[in-house]
């Protein structure tokens, strides 16, 4: 198994507006390693980068410092249309607030990528059908995402993260703005997207509960992994580890 | 590496060819027969023959020069000198067979140098030739042949270089370009899905890109309606006619110019609004991996599609405007514009929107108004301190900028009301803050603390946003409303011209006179005159004209046009120090100074020459032997005793130029016929003979103002004799086309009323554009913070706020914004109005006709205002509610 996912001496920091001699250092130098079919958390508090830390990941936005190697290839070195094309092709987004456009409906949402990719009409419509049914939105193709629930709109984020058979789900917080049972129906479809897609899947949380899914968790603490903790044992022993790690933070 | 030994070969190659073919020429050189002694010529080997055989004497006795042994030496020395140049040559020759690089061409040239230095020496070579030119030139030729030489090596060099990098270049560019392919490679076609989506996604914000629409075809009608109108006056205008922009037209161009800037802040703001909200949605695109090129194509379809409707909506729209203004003018305009202004306006339009996307994009850039990130991490600071004083120096400068305001000297000059706007600025940035923060130490400040939370957290942008309102307000009520309402106090512009025509003659127009005077039908009044010439009297920097009158004249023109008129003294003295002027202008027409110093400087002491322009002279450019004269004489600075705006003899040129300068009789006797021989730097009385001795040529100038009250018909008549006139005083216009010698009413009249019908109609689009642009601006306000409002509304729900509770809250912000707005810019256009009626010299019946009219406007315009913010506001607070309902 290769890394999928590689930093090196990761940094980031934003320009103060109006102080040009100003930074504020999100990330101070990250070294980690994510492998093919991993299921890694990144916890920790607010402010300490994680959600920085995951739009690097994703090719959304630059590091100011270090490497960052996606499938071993760097990138620094790619121009920012090819990294429109392994954002597209490669990689599944999952965000809090779901970032589904109103104006489109689910069906239309969820085959978004694979629009986006050329892809063949019949083969949208096709492929948003099967995930869609294997999600269970199959019912709500038609309607328009203000229309749903928050589990419904995250299910249906999640189709739309899967359509173009991506390597890597990224989520960046995915059950924050869930209650706990709709949080409950996510957490399962990530799981089942990791354990029968085999996709290696990076996720932002708070909850400890939902972080005992993963197979590994990085802990960031003032822009640095503070701490790594891998899963061994039950999902219970991992979430009292977790918990007690927690409170290190 | 090969190619490069090759391409280095071949390099050198070519330049030991070239080094060959230019000593070749050079050997060339070498062999000519150059020297010319007596009749014969020599090269160099048969002179050296000559000079071996014959000897040295001989050879100057041949070329006529007196002997000298010295020649023996000196032509000696200039053959070893080209021995050596020659063996130098034959050795680079050798060297370049060789290929060694030992730059001997460089001795070369410097041995050229030599001889160009020395050849024409006495005793040496040149100073035997009779060929004296030839003699000069031969080492400069040798000069030139071993320059080019080593220039052209280095040239080969250097360009082989460059065609080697370019070489490399378009490789790497090839490369580049098949490296981008490879790595770019997207081939197929966008499935109709895709259009759907974007087709969607663009539907969604309909309500946005109509508002965007709108406002760029308003602008874009105002734009063709301004190019309609200016071709419709050109009938009506008579300045149009002498080709001079001025008049109606020029109150069309400045009406244009502000309109242009409203129209670029109103789609700034817009574009901002819009880019604002649509980039997150592109943004969703963007992070699924949208191509950069279909991104900015969809965007630029968007943009573009909207521009190109709004070009021709607004066109359309344009067009129903000249129309109306067409109809409005009662068929007195018959001008009509061609199609073809459309294509004038379109390229201002393309201007306004370049300029518009230029400044939006550094406004978003600037603000960082792309990125949600490094927004979220901006934070506005409240001044914390100096409170007072910076409101101190706001109310300064509004004080200040008002009481110079009024003055008729400045000329309702925009510095000064810039000035007032600028404190304006201060008062609400420092105000604001310190009534805040004051407040904020008080006890029971909790209670209001969430009423006060977006002035303190928002302090700049609120400033911002009111400061913009107050401007806007203080255009709309004390700029175009005194505008529209001091043009209205001009009830009937026959009364601005009292008589049919106004001529102003001199002694050799008698003739011509005296036919006029015995012609039946007119009534004739005749005053003595002369020209009373200022440094310059206007920003063009054209030395006014004005007509110099003694008080007599004064008082007899004053009962000429009012027989109840009761003479009073002007206060006038008799060394011409103090005037008295006459304002002849109309009363829409702002306060104008008689005299401008450099050209932007109004004189409160003007500085007034007695007699025609003198060309050339202006107190800026007094040669510095004169320069006390300005100092030491009353003879240019006058003392203003009084003055009016009246029409005593007509409005000929707008209070621009023919004023009436009154000075008193005793003056006016005693200067009507000194200045004819009065020097015009100086002031000292001089003969004609002495005038010329300066160079100058006085010219007799007007002396008679003729005023005629006739028919139409008897006017017509006199048309040849009229045209005589015109063409005897042709030499006296040509300095300035707007000061005549002769002013028919009809002419004079049709241009005052364009102009005043002109700036009623500015006044009105202006004032509603400013309107809009208030309306607008306070929109985007609540647009652009609907998010923010309906987050804490969300809140503030959460926690337990009632809905009348938390309405109560948005409407306390609204509130403050427009009820400061209006204290501010009611007080400081009560002001500024005030100032107006100062400066404009207005009596107590004109104050009256339009305070009647401008403050039932103002307050109904406020009123208006007051309702549409209500309406907005509304409208906001449901939009805002509606999602804690859903909530």
């Amino acid at each position: 198994m290769g890394s999928i996912l590689r930093a090196e001496e990761l940094a980031k920091s934003y320009r103060i507006p109006n102080q040009e001699e100003d930074t504020i250092k999100v990330l101070l130098g990250l070294n980690f390693q994510i492998e093919e079919n991993e299921f890694v958390g990144i916890m920790g508090k607010s402010g300490c980068g994680k959600t920085t830390l995951l739009k690097l990941l994703g090719l959304i936005d630059h590091p100011t410092g270090g490497n960052l190697y996606f499938k071993e290839k760097q990138v620094k070195g790619l121009w920012p249309d090819e990294l429109a094309d392994i954002r597209r092709r490669e990689i599944g987004f999952v965000f809090q607030d779901f970032y589904l456009m109103d104006s489109l409906t689910v069906e239309e949402n969820i085959m978004l990528p694979m629009i986006l990719d050329k892809a063949e009409e019949k083969a949208c419509f096709q492929c948003a059908r099967e995930h869609a049914e294997h999600f269970q939105i199959m019912h709500l193709l038609k309607k328009y995402p203000y229309e749903l629930s928050g589990g419904e709109r995250q299910r249906t984020a999640i189709c739309r993260a899967l359509i173009n058979q991506p390597d890597l789900i990224l989520a960046d917080e995915p059950t924050g703005n869930l209650d706990s049972k709709s949080g409950k129906i996510v957490i399962e479809a990530l799981d089942q997207i990791h354990q029968e897609y085999k996709k290696t899947i990076v996720m932002v949380t708070h909850d400890p509960q939902i972080a005992s899914s993963c197979s590994r968790i990085l802990f960031l603490k003032d822009g640095l992994i503070l701490d790594v903790l891998e899963k061994k044992g039950t999902k219970e022993s991992f979430y009292q580890k977790i918990l007690g790690r927690m409170a290190d933070l | 590496m090969g190619k490069i030994i090759e391409i280095t070969a071949r390099r050198e190659r070519m330049q030991r060819r070239f080094s060959v073919i230019i000593y070749l020429f050079i050997f060339g050189a070498l062999c000519y027969p150059w020297i010319m002694v007596g009749e014969e010529r020599y090269n160099l080997i048969s002179f050296a023959m000559c000079l071996r055989t014959e000897g040295a004497q001989s050879i100057v006795l041949r070329a006529e020069l007196t002997p000298d042994p010295s020649y023996a030496g000196g032509l000696s020395a200039s053959l070893w000198f080209y021995l050596v140049f020659s063996v130098l040559c034959v050795l680079y020759v050798l060297t370049i067979a060789l290929r060694k690089d030992w730059y001997i061409n460089v001795a070369v040239i410097i041995m050229s140098v030599v001889f160009n230095y020395i050849n024409m020496w006495e005793y040496m070579i040149g100073s035997v030739c009779s060929n004296t030119t030839e003699a000069v030139l031969y080492p400069g030729v040798l000069l030139l042949l071993s320059g080019v030489e080593c220039i052209g090596r280095k040239i080969i060099e250097v360009w082989d270089r460059e065609m080697q990098d370019r070489a490399e270049y378009v490789k790497k560019e090839k490369r580049q370009r098949e490296e981008r392919k490879r790595r770019l490679y997207f081939p197929g076609k966008y499935n109709r899905q895709f259009f759907v989506v974007i087709w969607k996604n663009f539907v969604g914000n309909l309500k946005e890109y109509f508002v965007l629409l709108t406002c760029n075809g308003l602008v874009f009608a105002f734009v063709t309606a301004g190019f309609g109108m200016q071709t419709v006056m050109k009938d009506g205008d008579m300045s149009y006619r002498t080709g001079y922009p001025a008049g109606a037209g020029e109150i069309l161009f400045q009406g244009l110019m502000e309109l242009g800037m409203v129209g670029l802040l109103m789609l700034v703001l817009l574009l901002l609004y819009y880019l604002r909200k649509r980039l997150p949605e592109y943004g969703v695109f963007k992070t699924l991996g949208i191509r950069t090129k279909t991104m900015y194509s969809c965007m630029g379809m968007e943009l573009g599609a909207g521009a190109f409707l709004s070009l021709f909506l607004g066109g359309v729209l344009g067009v129903i405007l000249v129309m109306l203004f067409q109809q409005g003018a009662g068929g007195e305009i018959s001008g009509w514009f061609s199609p073809i202004l459309l294509l004038k306006s379109v390229p201002v339009m393309l201007l306004i929107y370049l300029v518009t996307f230029f400044v939006t994009h550094d406004l978003f850039v600037g603000l960082r108004m792309g990125s949600l990130t490094d927004l979220q991490m901006m934070k506005e600071r409240i001044p914390k301190r100096f409170h007072a004083v910076f409101v101190a120096a706001g109310v300064c400068l509004i004080v200040s900028g008002l009481l110079e305001y009024r003055k008729n000297v400045n000329g309702e000059n925009i510095e000064f009301l810039i000035r007032c706007i600028l404190g304006v600025y201060l008062m609400i940035r420092y105000g604001i803050a310190g009534y805040i923060i004051h407040r904020r130490k008080k006890r029971g400040a909790l209670s209001k603390l969430l009423k006060q939370h977006p002035f303190y957290h928002k302090s700049r942008r609120t400033a911002w946003y009111i400061f913009g309102l107050c401007v806007l307000q203080i255009c709309i009520t004390a700029l175009f409303a005194v505008q529209y309402f001091s043009a209205c106090l001009v009830e009937d512009t026959n009364e601005l011209f009292p008589y049919d025509l106004v001529l102003i003659a001199d002694d050799k127009d008698e003739a011509f006179l005296k036919e006029v005077r015995e012609k039946d039908g007119i009534e004739l009044a005749e005053y003595p005159m002369f020209r009373v010439s200022g440094s310059q009297s206007n920003l063009a920097g054209i030395a006014s004209q004005n007509i110099g009158i003694s008080e007599s004249t004064y008082h007899a023109l004053k009962k000429a046009r009012d027989p109840d008129y009761r003479k009073k003294s002007l206060g006038l003295d008799a060394d011409g120090e103090k005037i008295f002027i006459v304002h002849q202008q109309d009363k829409g027409t702002e306060a104008q100074p008689i005299d401008y110093y450099d050209t932007y400087v109004p004189m409160e002491t003007p500085v007034l020459y007695t007699g025609p322009v003198c060309e050339g002279y202006s107190p800026d450019n007094f040669p510095a032997e004169f320069s006390h004269s300005l100092e030491i004489t009353s003879f240019y600075i006058r003392q203003i005793a009084g003055e009016e705006i009246d029409s005593l003899i007509g409005v000929l040129a707008q209070g621009e130029r023919e004023n009436l300068i009154v000075f008193s009789d005793a003056y006016f006797e005693r200067a009507k016929d000194e200045w004819k021989v009065t020097h015009p730097i100086t002031g000292e009385i001089l003969s004609p003979a002495q005038f010329l001795l300066e160079g100058i040529e006085p010219s007799q100038g007007p002396t008679k103002l003729v005023l005629v009250k006739a028919e139409k018909e008897v006017l017509e008549e006199l048309g040849p004799q009229l045209a005589k006139f015109k063409e005897r005083h042709r030499e006296e216009e040509r300095y300035d086309t707007k000061v005549r010698n002769s002013y028919l009413k009809t002419e004079v009249k049709k241009r005052v009323d364009a102009e005043l019908r002109m700036r009623k109609i500015m006044a009105l689009l202006l004032g509603l554009s400013f309107f809009a642009a208030s309306v607008l601006l306070l929109g985007i306000k609540m647009m652009t913070e609907k998010r923010i409002n309906a987050r804490r509304a969300q809140f503030l729900n959460c926690m337990g706020m009632k809905k009348a509770e938390r309405t109560a809250l948005l409407r306390s912000e609204i509130k403050v914004y427009y009820f400061l707005t209006i204290f501010l810019s009611g007080g400081l256009s009560a002001g500024l109005v005030q100032g107006i009626i100062r400066a404009r010299l207005y009596g107590p019946a004109d104050i009256e006709s339009l305070l009647h009219g401008l403050i039932p406007f103002v307050v109904c315009e406020m009123a208006v205002f007051g309702v549409i913010v209500w309406i907005l506001t509304e409208y906001n607070i449901r939009q805002i509610e509606k999602t804690v309902c859903e909530v």
